[in-house]
């Protein structure tokens, strides 16, 4: 017999359900089901996923929901307690609500939007007037056990349970409301289901079977059981009511339903029924672009044109022929494709950030596009540098466009203010239902889905394995799915060894394999926005976020699925760095920069990113990218742009780095395999490079349009069959035949287009990187405090903690001054001062460094201070609101040490101060937070009373610097290593870089980067940058060495490593042999022995500085 | 009460009959079928119950487990 099952959770129910909408849909056709429902809790999360993927198998789809529903007044689950003191699960009656159609499907997300944006995150539930308001072409069923009918029907309630019924007749009608029935073999069942059959009889109700499925099969009951307790924050050990008494809400077959419904024969055709009238289209495979307001008497087109041309002028004079040819070409291409609307709006976007002095750049393959960078959202000359269109939008394949914009971080939700205000509705917590459902901008969310760590966290502990230890491996495992944590606990020596008990290690590893990419809740994406012409609510639920803003309920995926416009307002802390340096610039030099027009052949700007020196540097600041400068000793801007499209997985695992960089320099032939590639593969000396240049490849030796071309190049990135693969390489050489090319030719050609196809790099997006990796390799070269002092402003960025860029700032000369509580500003500022016709650039650190201190305690000391600097100790406590570990804090960095009072007495009186701001105030004070009814000169006075304290050691106070600011401005801490390591012939990093190539060395420091990325051959290989106070020095670890030392490796913060020294060009790198923990013995904590370095360092041909650094 | 039996099965694996106490007793009726799991992860299985009214007038849940395939006698209600 025929049966559908209408009440399923998916793993969208999050933590509540056991499959994924795959695998249910999958499940649901194995066991011959038609058409299947998918009733998430409280959103529609995986309706869309489900709805293609359910097509696709052969499943009708139907969406629906298992929503919270407010208790009536009359009502209520638990009549004797206040609703505020109970959980969400008592308060709450659960119901079953079914899209009949597109108008349902609708209707649905309304409902479910105002659910949850009605209340609290987490806490959504509709009021039966919102689900009346929307409940055209909605089915209704009456729920599990949790709903109102169920659950007065189960407390003998009937005739309180057939009032329940009424009101939602009332609503529904007969006709699409239905009593559920649920047949789980739990103790009871029969009985509730006998009565809620006698209820639907009586009322004239049909009745409808369904299993409240959870998880797809029987053996998944496991996964489900631990999900609830890590939702519950139980262990398995403890009880919880959201946990099943059995395994049997699976999903099953017709025939297991007839069995559990022998009795109740129409239950089963009624489900049936209700699939029958259900039919959803989504309508996918339309866009839905956003209205842009035009000018009277223009079309999106002709305005479009109107701006491309007028910038054009101003970008290029003369304008060529060639030039003109490609904006006609782009702008009808885009015209066919209807996307002209969409241009305007990304233009408005970034003319909006720009005439508010938002820095902004377009990234990824955009910048193709000879329209966006004459629109100014892309800034790399297409022409210039040979980027094809095609790559970026392909006339032959209607894909929505996608164009990436990074926005100045610091302004980012500047922009996003914007676009709420010019294309949607402005929403806030305290908006009005009505105005919600009216909006059209909404944040897109993204799904945090469980990966190896998470899952070990999240399942380990709700298995009740001891919570260091389970933290212990999490944090050792590399960030990989759950299905690959055996492969890597075999692979990394590190991950060997736990304590935990074998079998049931072996349970818990199971279920993070079952569990890999299960959605584990939903947080606000980075950077994505959707913008809709209609509300945004007739196609997508909304609801908040963690952050108090608007989320949408499909990641950025399902909504351009749905033919939505998502756009990435992406948030770029190297553009807040450019920014904030400039003006820094200004005020020190006096020099206005426009940075965007610096010339891109400054020789001492290659000069520095050929030296390696790049820390801070955009895109060229890590290890591997610091040693691929070394050895491609780029010297005009197509080398940078190379150098950052060769860095990657693909090109390193092909192997193309290496014949790329001997083409460049002359060592090796630069041949083509067909003289038709010359033009194509020129610029990079025959080697296929960009995602570009298989376009452009199989344009020129095949024939091919470039549109087809963009189309063979997707094809070759996607996995695709034997057969099909075949088809493509006929046409290809076919076509390459066609054009006098010999046959071989064009299969050896195919093979290589083939094989690079999938990991070739985008030109477009290099070329934007590249700009800015110049734009910051520029400033560091010719004005790093202020360069130095923007990257720690915005700091966390990049690839490296505040304390590596302090000490870059310090090997490069640049003065760094403490925290002082009458100078330190809020942020980082840098400075010039001309000593000796030698301008000295330095450093203050900011406030904003000290551990926990808030914004009102910064803004208290600098408006304090504005009126007069501090006096004292004590005049600082008394005019400020800081509390007492911020002032702790202070005084352990340092803060007051210009007043020479030793830090003990500082802490002793604060402790004083302290006791005597805890007896109780007067009512009427309302000055100081600790300190009211005290004077500055009385705590002078006791200062000096106050009895001498020891004084910390160097090492104490650079320790203290590190544990309250994360830096020091005093000494990097090797310097308290360096007197015995060098007895030990330990070398300093500057001094290994002047050694013979393949000199046995041996260096010490602090770890700053760990890494095992991927290898070409698939063996882990351990990438180790150790900091001293000289510089880097950059470790490779082979398999042996590391299956020795893995965990000496990963569990000690410095290391002392010996190995062979490694050239490659100015690229240096040691190879280890072996690896041991950097130990206290090597310590000296007495400053007086400490040896000061003297370092003369020329920055790339700008100034010299001179430094006399440390103690 | 947790006491082995004998069980004669029907064709849907429901008892018709069992042993007790050395007496066959007959089901009149299955009143009642459900389903419980134990504590899993310490390598409990499910048991599935049966609170049969026998042809004495006696009620009884019966209950099979899953783990060891064995039928017992959980409770006598009269």
């Amino acid at each position: 017999m025929a049966f559908t099952h209408l009440h399923v959770h998916s793993n969208f129910s999050f933590l509540d359900g056991g499959s994924s909408v795959q695998a249910l849909a999958d499940r649901a056709k194995a066991v011959g089901c038609k058409s299947l429902a998918i009733t998430d809790h409280n959103g529609l999360y995986g309706a869309v996923r489900f709805y293609e993927y359910a097509l696709k198998a052969g499943i009708k789809p139907i969406v629906g929901v298992e929503l919270d529903v407010e208790p009536g007044e009359e009502m209520p689950r638990y009549p004797n307690c206040h609703p505020a003191r109970l959980t969400k699960e008592k308060r709450n009656h659960h119901i079953v609500l079914i899209a009949k159609n597109l108008n349902g499907y609708s209707n649905l997300c309304k409902i479910v939007t105002l659910a949850q944006l009605s209340h609290e995150k987490g806490e959504a539930a509709a009021g039966a007037e919102a689900i009346k308001q929307h409940s055209e072409d909605i089915f209704c069923l009456s729920g599990c056990v949790k709903g109102e009918i169920p659950s007065l029907v189960a407390a003998g309630k009937i005739d309180e349970a057939k009032r329940a019924a009424l009101k939602w007749i009332e609503i529904f009608g007969r006709d699409r409301f239905l009593i559920e029935m649920q047949n789980n073999m739990l103790p009871g069942s029969a009985l509730l289901n006998a009565q809620l059959a006698e209820l639907a009889s009586e009322l004239g109700l049909r009745i409808v079977a369904t299993n409240n499925v959870h998880y797809a099969e029987k053996n998944d009951f496991k996964v489900h059981d631990v999900l609830v307790c890590v939702q519950t924050l139980t262990t398995l050990d403890d009880t919880h009511p959201l946990r099943k008494q059995n395994s049997e809400y699976y999903l099953k077959s017709p025939k297991a339903m007839a069995n559990l419904f022998r009795k109740y024969p129409q239950a089963l055709k009624n489900a049936e029924w209700v699939a029958d009238q259900c039919d959803l289209n989504l309508g996918l495979g339309t866009f839905r672009f956003p209205d842009y307001p035009l000018p009277k008497g223009e079309t999106a087109y002709s305005y479009l044109c109107k701006l491309c041309f007028d910038a054009l002028e101003r970008l290029y004079r003369p304008i060529t022929p060639n030039v003109l040819e490609r904006l006609n070409h782009e702008l009808k291409v885009i015209d066919d494709l209807g996307f002209a609307e969409y241009f305007l709006v990304v233009r408005d976007i970034v003319q909006y950030a720009k005439s508010n002095g938002i820095r902004c750049s377009g990234r990824g393959s955009a910048a193709d596009s000879l329209v966006a960078y004459c629109l100014g959202i892309t800034i790399a000359d297409p022409i210039e540098h040979n980027l094809l269109f095609e790559r970026f939008l392909n006339p032959e394949r209607k894909g929505m466009p996608d164009i990436d914009i990074d926005f100045d971080a610091a302004r980012r939700d500047e922009v996003i203010e914007y676009i709420y205000n010019r294309y949607g509705a402005k929403l806030v917590r305290d908006s009005s239902i009505e105005t919600t459902n009216e909006d059209k901008v909404a944040m897109v969310c993204t799904v945090s889905c469980l990966k190896a760590r998470s899952a070990i966290r999240d399942l380990g502990k709700a298995m009740g394995f001891p919570p260091d230890d389970i933290s212990r491996l999490a944090s050792a495992l590399p960030h990989i799915g759950g299905k690959r944590i055996r492969e890597a606990i075999e692979k990394y020596p590190e991950l060997r060894n736990s304590n935990l008990p074998i079998s049931r290690m072996e349970t818990l590893i199971d279920i993070c394999e079952k569990v890999d990419d299960f959605p584990r809740h939903l947080s606000v994406h980075l950077c994505g926005v959707v913008i809709s012409k209609d509300p945004l609510t007739d196609l997508v639920p909304l609801e908040w976020a963690a952050k108090g803003v608007i989320v949408t309920q499909f990641d950025k995926d399902d909504i351009e699925t749905l033919g939505l416009v998502k756009m990435d307002i992406l948030g770029l802390r190297n553009l807040s760095a450019i920014e904030d340096a400039l003006p820094m610039i200004e005020k020190n030099y006096g020099v206005s920069l426009d940075i965007d027009s610096i010339p891109l052949d400054d020789e001492p700007t290659y000069e520095t990113l050929r030296s390696c020196n790049t820390v801070g540097c955009f895109q060229v600041e890590s290890p591997g990218m610091r040693g691929l400068l070394g050895r491609l000793q780029p010297r005009v801007f197509e080398d940078v742009i190379a150098q950052i499209s060769l860095f990657r997985p693909g090109p390193m695992q092909a192997d193309m780095i290496n014949p790329f960089i001997a083409r460049r320099h002359g060592e090796e032939e630069v041949t083509y395999r067909h003289p038709a590639l010359e033009p194509v593969l020129k610029e990079t000396y025959g080697v296929i490079l960009y995602q570009e240049q298989v376009i452009a490849v199989s344009h020129a030796l095949a024939g091919f349009s470039y549109g087809q071309s963009d189309s063979l190049r997707r094809a070759m990135t996607t996995d695709r069959s034997q057969e099909e693969m075949e088809k493509i390489k006929k046409s290809f050489i076919e076509g390459a035949q066609n054009k006098g090319v010999d046959s071989q030719v064009a299969e050896e050609v195919f093979s290589k287009l083939r094989a690079f196809a999938a990991y070739g790099f985008c030109k477009a997006h290099a070329a934007s990187f590249a700009k800015i990796a110049f734009q910051t390799a520029y400033l560091k070269t010719h004005y790093p405090a202020e360069f130095f002092a923007g990257i720690l402003n915005n700091e966390p960025m990049g690839f490296y903690p505040a304390n590596v860029i302090v000490e870059e700032a310090r090997r490069l000369g640049i003065e760094l001054y403490g925290m002082d509580i009458n100078e330190s500003e809020a942020r980082d500022v840098p400075f010039a001062v001309v000593d000796n016709n030698q301008t000295i650039s330095g450093i203050r650190i900011g406030l904003k460094h000290v551990k926990n201190i808030s914004e009102a305690e910064i803004a208290s000391i600098t408006q304090a201070r504005a009126q007069r600097p501090f006096s004292s100790f004590a005049d600082f406590c008394l005019r400020t609101k800081c509390n007492r570990s911020t002032i702790e804090n202070l005084i352990n960095c340092g803060a007051f040490d210009s007043f020479e009072v030793p830090t003990g007495k500082l802490m002793w009186l604060l402790g004083e101060i302290a006791n005597a701001a805890r007896k109780p105030k007067a009512a009427d004070q309302n000055s100081s937070l600790l300190f009211d009814r005290l004077a500055v000169d009385d705590l002078d006075a006791r200062l000096m009373q106050l009895p001498d304290a020891p004084q910390l050691t160097l090492h104490e106070r650079v320790r203290m610097d590190y544990e309250i600011l994360g830096l020091s401005t005093i000494c990097h801490p090797m310097e308290f290593y360096r007197k015995k390591l060098t007895k030990a012939r330990v070398r300093r990093a500057v001094d290994v870089r002047e050694v013979a190539d393949n000199s046995v060395v041996k260096v010490a420091g602090v770890v700053v980067v760990c890494m095992r990325p991927p290898t070409r051959s698939g063996t882990v290989v351990v990438f180790i940058t150790l900091e001293d106070e000289t510089g880097l020095a950059d470790c490779v670890i082979f398999p042996k060495v590391y299956e020795k030392c893995g965990p000496v490796i990963f569990n000690n913060p410095a290391l002392i490593i010996e190995g062979k020294a490694q050239k490659m060009g100015n690229g240096f790198s040691i190879i280890a042999s072996s690896v041991r923990p950097l130990s206290a013995h090597y310590r000296t904590d007495n400053k007086t022995e400490i040896k000061p370095f003297t370092e003369r360092r020329r920055i790339a041909g700008q100034r010299s500085f001179v430094r006399s650094a440390g103690v | 009460m947790q006491q082995d039996i004998q069980v004669i099965l029907n064709s849907r694996h429901a008892p018709i009959a069992f042993e007790w106490q050395g007496r066959m007793q007959r089901v009149r009726e299955v009143q009642e079928c459900w389903r419980l799991i134990g504590a899993w992860w310490d390598g409990d299985g499910e048991r599935t119950f049966f609170r049969v009214l026998t042809e004495h007038g006696g009620i009884y849940e019966l209950y099979f487990d899953h783990v060891d395939s064995a039928w017992r006698l959980s409770a006598i209600r009269d």
